[in-house]
């Protein structure tokens, strides 16, 4: 693990967020460090991706404040680099040009474009289909688009929501190898939103464990499996118990504050 | 083993069945074109119907070869073909800018909107008449009246598809660093751009139907009026030219758009 010492890169404090009356995210508190591998685990409605949509500036906290690098978030901005569940690729653009486009907003032309994309299809190993559009292409691959492009930006935070979410679970499986392997390589801050207990334990440093009904962060986990990780080991599944234990106290309580008249 | 083979010629798919080959379908339209042209002959041929208001194919082909002979035929499609193209671009390019205006401004829609339902119901034809006192029956009231027709699938059509931009993209562009123009050119428009096309090839059908109508009513040429000429001096014959020249252009217009729409949403097909 490489935390600790390392510079805040995102500070959460006393964020809240409403959508008019509905309390979606109450009061949470996180920090994370740059170059840190942070995962947010929770139910539907736990609010973990409205908190990963209030980093990325796409929705406005109601009370509180979310700084990166020391700046205050209002809307988004290139140095969070975002990529959705859905995978958000621009269908009318060849796969080459969905990766070109951040750079080209910064104004990047001609050889040093061509040099971007080539570098980032190649990377998340897509190189031979560089000139196909997305509807021509597997979730798999659209999602390994949908990261290259968010990459090719430069950004200091990758931001990424459920990326995996629709995926088949073999399919699933090899993008989240690979993407600790571009973690590895890019050395940047990722923030990913599972449900998934089994992703979170895999690929990160530290988990937050969500709870729902209003969405607020129960607990902050340090992930204690070692690097590089096995699905395997003594370890993951230890993580994996400690977590799945939590979730299960969380539903016995909302069970027994249901039966309460 | 009883379990039931799927046969090779029968596809289990009740509705979405897939279309049929190209030598397929050209069989079929030749096969349904002759029924046709054999049951119109057997009427005609053996009296069954008065071959002066149903004339026989021959007859419509002899006055098919004479209209093309003597020009008139060439002279009156262009005349129409010119009409409609006029009609459609002047709708074209009122239509796109204002769907485009209201597609993204909530305040321009509210303005404009009650209007422009208000209007739709009438037809274009209702407008003819107010159209020749107004503007007399020159050529201007005809290619007005068709923009007027072609109007509202291009502009309803452009509307809807700047309204339906899928925030998701919109999110993914503002990440990348784009500001508001950047979106509304490299993500709204393409969005929206299939739809445009879409409204642009429906407004073009309108077009046709409402030029016919416009010059069967006033004018000195074209293809409304090459059969309403022809019913003064009885020539079905004619009629039936005039009639099947326009639903080959239409067919040709519609066709040629189609070509066009799928040449430039490329990326849509998979």
């Amino acid at each position: 693990m490489r935390l600790s010492a390392a510079a805040v890169s995102i500070r959460i404090a006393d964020t809240e967020v409403r959508y008019g009356d509905h309390l979606a995210l109450a009061r949470v508190d996180l920090e994370v460090h740059a170059g840190e591998f942070v995962c947010l685990l929770g139910p539907s409605g736990c609010g973990k991706t409205t908190l990963l949509n209030a980093v990325a500036g796409f929705v406005e906290p109601s009370a509180g404040s979310i700084e990166v690098n020391g700046i205050e978030v209002h809307g988004p901005a290139p140095e969070r680099g975002v990529v959705f569940q859905e995978y958000a690729l621009f269908p009318w653009l060849t796969v080459e040009r969905n990766i070109q486009y951040g750079p080209k907003l910064r104004g990047v032309r001609g050889a040093e474009l061509k040099a971007i994309s080539d570098k980032y299809c190649a990377l998340v190993g897509l190189r031979g289909s560089a000139h196909r559009f997305p509807n021509q292409l597997s979730g798999g691959m659209r999602q390994r688009v949908a990261i290259a492009r968010a990459l090719a930006n430069r950004p200091e935070i990758l931001l990424m929501d459920e990326p995996f979410g629709a995926l088949d679970a073999m399919t699933r499986q090899t993008l989240q190898e690979e993407l600790l392997k571009i973690w590895d390589l890019e050395r940047l801050t990722f923030v990913f939103v599972t449900h998934s207990i089994a992703e979170a334990v895999f690929l990160a440093d530290r988990i937050v464990v969500m709870t729902a009904h209003p969405g607020t962060v129960k607990r902050v986990i340090a992930n204690t499996a070692g690097r590089p990780r096995s699905r395997t080991s003594e370890e993951h599944f230890e993580m994996y118990r400690q977590i799945d234990s939590l979730f299960q106290e969380e539903a016995r309580r909302a069970l027994v504050a249901a039966a309460q008249p | 083993m009883t379990a039931i083979a799927p046969s090779k010629r029968r596809r289990p798919e009740i509705f979405g069945v897939q279309s049929a080959s190209a030598r397929r379908r050209a069989t079929l339209a030749a096969v349904s074109l002759a029924t046709v042209l054999a049951i119109w002959m057997g009427l005609t041929e053996f009296g069954i119907v008065n071959t002066v208001l149903v004339p026989s194919p021959g007859d419509v082909f002899r006055a098919a070869l004479a209209a093309i002979r003597d020009g008139s035929l060439l002279r009156n499609a262009l005349a129409s073909l010119l009409r409609v193209l006029e009609g459609f671009t002047l709708a074209l390019v009122i239509a796109v800018p204002l769907g485009v205006l209201m597609g993204v401004s909530g305040n321009a829609r509210g303005l404009v909107e009650p209007l422009i339902e208000l209007l739709r119901p009438i037809p274009p034809i209702a407008f003819i008449p107010l159209a020749i006192l107004w503007f007399g029956i020159g050529e201007f009231s005809k290619v007005l009246i068709i923009a007027y027709g072609a109007f509202f699938p291009i502009f309803v059509n452009t509307m809807a598809g700047f309204r339906d931009v899928d925030r998701v993209h919109i999110r993914a562009a503002q990440a990348l660093g784009a500001n508001r123009f950047d979106i509304f050119r490299d993500v709204a428009l393409p969005s929206a751009f299939p739809q445009i096309v879409t409204g642009a090839r429906l407004g073009m059908g309108l077009a046709f139907i409402v030029l016919v109508a416009a010059e069967l009513v006033a004018a000195s040429e074209g293809l409304g009026y090459l059969i309403n000429d022809a019913r003064f001096s009885f020539r079905t014959d004619q009629i039936f030219v005039g009639m099947i020249t326009i639903g080959l252009l239409g067919l040709v217009l519609n066709k040629a758009l189609l070509e066009a729409e799928r040449r430039l949403l490329r990326w849509k097909s998979q």
